[in-house]
């Protein structure tokens, strides 16, 4: 039977990604509400901490992969960063530019709301929020493909 | 204004080195689904994403199941996906729409299983894998990958489907 090995790859990924959600899941019982609260507290502090060491290294594979061509690399290896780091905030303007040249403008748009959250007088601050009503009219327009 | 204008410099520059790889990607777009890496390197967007992508070429499984009489094929187009949870409308043959809500943090974990027909995921521990419709009733949720043509990622095709237990229905 031809493709059955393709079929093993596609099952093997679905179910990584089901339990990458429910781990993710269990360990943030409330991720949007705690990343409100950790934005907040970081925006109120007067000298802000260095890049965690973790999301240093990520940022370094992610430039790493623009240079080689790798788009969906680069955006995995920012979005590793901001998972370590949330408070990264060039990460998540980062990581919302990839996504949208992807063609993955919901998870721009969620990207770039969460950069915005953390320097909200940002001095692109306004180009950004343009950027995210552009995106979502094209997430809009992304049809679904009807299943057969 | 300069700090923006340098920043922008920077997205335009970059926008342009991605440039082939996007062709690339478009021409390939479903096998650049399967981004040669690790698992455990899966962020919460890469696995939405990887579910997203999937569930668009799923088909609606036309089988019936000696021990599931009942069963609800799943609308792809019906799947919305959170943080949190997987909701999603299956029609049964008699064309009764029923609601759907996978809550992530209630998986159990699950691996995929295959014989020289296809694939299928099963929960680690082998116990049915259970999900709630509205009205808190227990199904079993079926996911299934066999070689076909028509709608596929990599010429395998991708079908989910909700099964009704006979009598005596399992509660959570």
């Amino acid at each position: 039977m031809q493709n059955v090995d393709d079929c093993l790859h596609a099952a093997g990924w679905f179910a990584n990604a089901l339990n990458s959600l429910h781990a993710f899941a269990i360990s943030h019982p409330a991720a949007a509400g705690d990343f409100h609260q950790q934005a907040a507290a970081w925006r109120a502090l007067t000298n802000k901490p260095p890049l965690a060491e973790g999301a240093r290294v990520r940022r370094l594979a992610a430039e790493d992969a623009i240079k080689r061509q790798k788009p969906y690399e680069a955006l995995n290896y920012y979005e590793l960063g901001v998972e370590l780091d949330p408070m990264w905030a060039q990460g998540w303007f980062n990581a919302a530019v990839v996504a949208a040249s992807l063609g993955y403008y919901a998870d721009a748009v969620e990207h770039m709301q969460s950069y915005l959250e953390l320097v909200p007088d940002a001095t692109d601050a306004q180009s950004a929020r343009d950027q995210i009503d552009l995106w979502r009219y094209k997430a809009g327009q992304q049809q679904p493909v009807p299943g057969k | 204004m300069k700090r923006f204008n340098r920043r922008l410099a920077t997205v335009v520059a970059f926008l342009f080195l991605l440039i082939p790889a996007i062709e690339a990607a478009e021409q390939t777009e479903t096998t650049m689904n399967f981004a040669p890496l690790r698992s455990d390197s899966m962020t919460v967007w890469q696995a939405r994403r990887a579910i997203t992508n999937a569930s668009k070429y799923a088909g609606a499984a036309a089988v019936s199941h000696y021990r599931y009489p009942v069963y609800y094929p799943i609308n792809a187009s019906s799947m919305r996906l959170t943080f949190d949870n997987l909701e999603f409308d299956g029609t049964s043959k008699k064309g009764d729409t029923q609601h759907f809500r996978v809550a992530f943090k209630d998986l159990v974990r699950l691996s995929e299983h295959c014989s020289r027909y296809g694939c299928s995921l099963n929960s680690e521990s082998g116990k049915p894998f259970y999900i709630q419709d509205a009205e808190a009733k227990s199904y079993t949720l079926s996911f299934g990958w066999e070689p076909g043509t028509g709608p596929s990622v990599r010429g395998c095709r991708m079908s989910m489907t909700v099964y009704m237990p006979p009598d005596g229905l399992p509660t959570r």
